[in-house]
């Protein structure tokens, strides 16, 4: 808790970001490379699917980064309404573009897996559908992070539209369950352990944390960049201010 | 090669593709912010003096 | 209790003069209903199965339209400021104006639609159960509405950002709304669906105030 708080002074976020950047950076890179290799020539083909399979390891690390990120961006939201720590908006606004790209790869992906195996680019399943909402949600984020120009009222106001969002997703999730599923059920996450092979759970978990490690690479790079555009904000009006003083 | 992927080579090629596409473009959008705010943030700090 | 009923009346005279109550979204609700089987084609009984979806986007379409003016125009007054320095609590008076709108908008519309879905060729068989859908399921699209606006006050292109900000979270409502009359069509009983939609008005009245009021509070700070 007293690291987190520490973080909230931009010079001290700064220079952590300054240590962490390239090591992450070269992470992102191995991961993805022995990710890539395993989902390519170590993973086997799936017994029913064949080689679409390897569609799976950009499919289904897109669509949990999609919804980490999204589970990020509500803890940040508590930040700034409850804790109302400094860096908390930053790190929101940071992620929702982020996020929102995740989603649509997970989105275009799964379109393009689906026809050849479903023979359909896209039903209006409960998976498919809560998606969807997830990426509109997303969408309305980040043009309400557009739309109010003081940085501050902004990050409340998305806090509680991400909030808000974040309670419908569970209920658009459990509503579409009435609908018939075409999406495959759960088989990484579940109750009795995966179902998946091995050999295939290994390059998956490695995307997996390829994707996570981008995301991570990408979020520091943005909090950076929105901290030098509210400094930079600042000193604008600042000579102006003395210019017109 | 892409024969040794079977019959939807294609769908897999476009999977990868739109991987590199969507990802390759939130790369460079958070890479063009950054050195766009680089810039800008020096050239008003140098104007201050 | 005098104050929040004095309240009500206010609001709802207010609604109604502004134009933007059941004169407006009627209006609307009808020329969407006139405007459908145009764009379908002269097929009868195609509309008759779209009716039901056709109503109850008609009805989502002619809610959104009133929501921006349910709080900019206290915006505009001040009176935004003078709520949130009164004695009654913020929560209550948001309720109240929620409650206010859907009286003058999701009620009429609710009760317009059997008949309107005359001109949809709609099964007469299914007309209570949509107009029990809509009655219900409505309030949710107003108060779901509210967090928008409460949002999206005072902002330029307010209205789009509501409708951007509001539609996803319909969502939901518009699905099991349409899940009544579904059942309806099959001959299945109505009571679970019609609980599923109250639940969901009910969850989005007890959210909504709240999440409204911290957003205006928030604004001004």
């Amino acid at each position: 808790m007293e690291r987190l708080l520490a973080l909230a002074n931009p010079a001290r976020f700064n220079a952590l970001v300054d240590r962490l950047f390239w090591p992450l950076v070269g992470a992102t890179v191995l991961a993805f490379g022995y990710g890539l290799y395993g989902a390519f020539f170590t993973a086997p083909p799936d017994y029913q699917q064949g080689e679409t399979i390897r569609i799976m390891y950009i499919h289904v690390p897109a669509a949990w980064l999609a919804m980490f990120v999204y589970a990020g961006m509500c803890a940040s939201a508590f930040g700034t309404l409850v804790f109302r720590h400094p860096m908390a908006d930053v790190a929101q606004k940071a992620a929702a573009p982020l996020g929102a790209g995740f989603t649509l790869l997970c989105l275009v992906t799964g379109s393009f897996w689906g026809r050849p195996m479903w023979g359909t680019w896209w039903e209006w399943d409960a998976r498919l559908t809560s998606v969807l909402i997830l990426f509109l949600i997303y969408l309305g984020i980040i043009a309400l992070w557009r739309a109010v120009d003081e940085p501050g009222r902004a990050g409340r106001a998305v806090s509680i539209l991400t909030l808000v969002g974040g309670v419908n997703l569970p209920i658009i999730k459990f509503s579409v369950d009435w609908w018939y599923t075409l999406h495959q059920p759960a088989s990484v996450f579940r109750m009795g352990g995966p179902t998946i092979h091995p050999a295939m759970l290994t390059p998956l978990f490695v995307m997996g944390l390829a994707f996570l490690l981008l995301y991570l690479v990408l979020l520091i790079t943005r909090m950076r960049t929105e901290l030098m555009e509210r400094r930079a904000e600042r000193l604008t009006i600042l000579a102006a201010s003395r210019q017109g003083g | 090669m892409l024969a040794a992927f079977g019959a939807h080579s294609g769908y897999i090629l476009a999977s990868y593709a739109a991987g590199i596409l969507i990802l390759g473009w939130m790369i460079l959008r958070t890479w063009r912010g950054h050195r766009a705010a680089q810039a800008r943030l020096a050239r008003l700090e140098s104007h201050k003096q | 209790m005098r104050a929040i009923t004095a309240l009500l009346i206010r609001e709802i005279t207010l609604a109604r003069r502004i134009g933007a109550g059941a004169g407006l979204g009627l209006m609307f609700f009808l020329i969407l209903i006139t405007l459908v089987p145009f764009a379908i084609g002269a097929d009868q009984r195609l509309i008759g199965t779209l009716a039901p979806a056709i109503l109850w986007l008609g009805a989502l379409l002619a809610t959104l339209l009133g929501l921006d003016r349910l709080l900019q125009a206290d915006e505009d007054e001040g009176a935004l400021d003078a709520m949130l320095m009164s004695e009654t609590p913020l929560i209550l008076l948001l309720l109240v104006k929620a409650v206010a709108h859907w009286l003058v908008t999701g009620l009429p519309l609710s009760l317009a639609a059997p008949l309107l879905g005359v001109m949809l060729a709609l099964d007469p068989a299914v007309m209570l159960p949509l107009a029990l859908s809509l009655l219900i399921g409505t309030p949710a699209l107003t108060f779901i509405g509210l967090i928008g606006a409460a949002l999206s006050v005072s902002l330029k292109r307010g209205g789009l950002l509501l409708s951007i900000l509001t539609l996803p979270s319909a969502i939901p409502t518009l699905i099991f709304g349409v899940g009544v009359v579904k059942a309806a069509e099959a001959g299945r009983e109505i009571a679970t669906p019609l609980m599923l939609l109250a639940g969901t008005s009910l969850l989005a009245l007890a959210i909504a105030p709240l999440a409204a009021a911290a957003a205006i509070r928030l604004a001004r700070e």
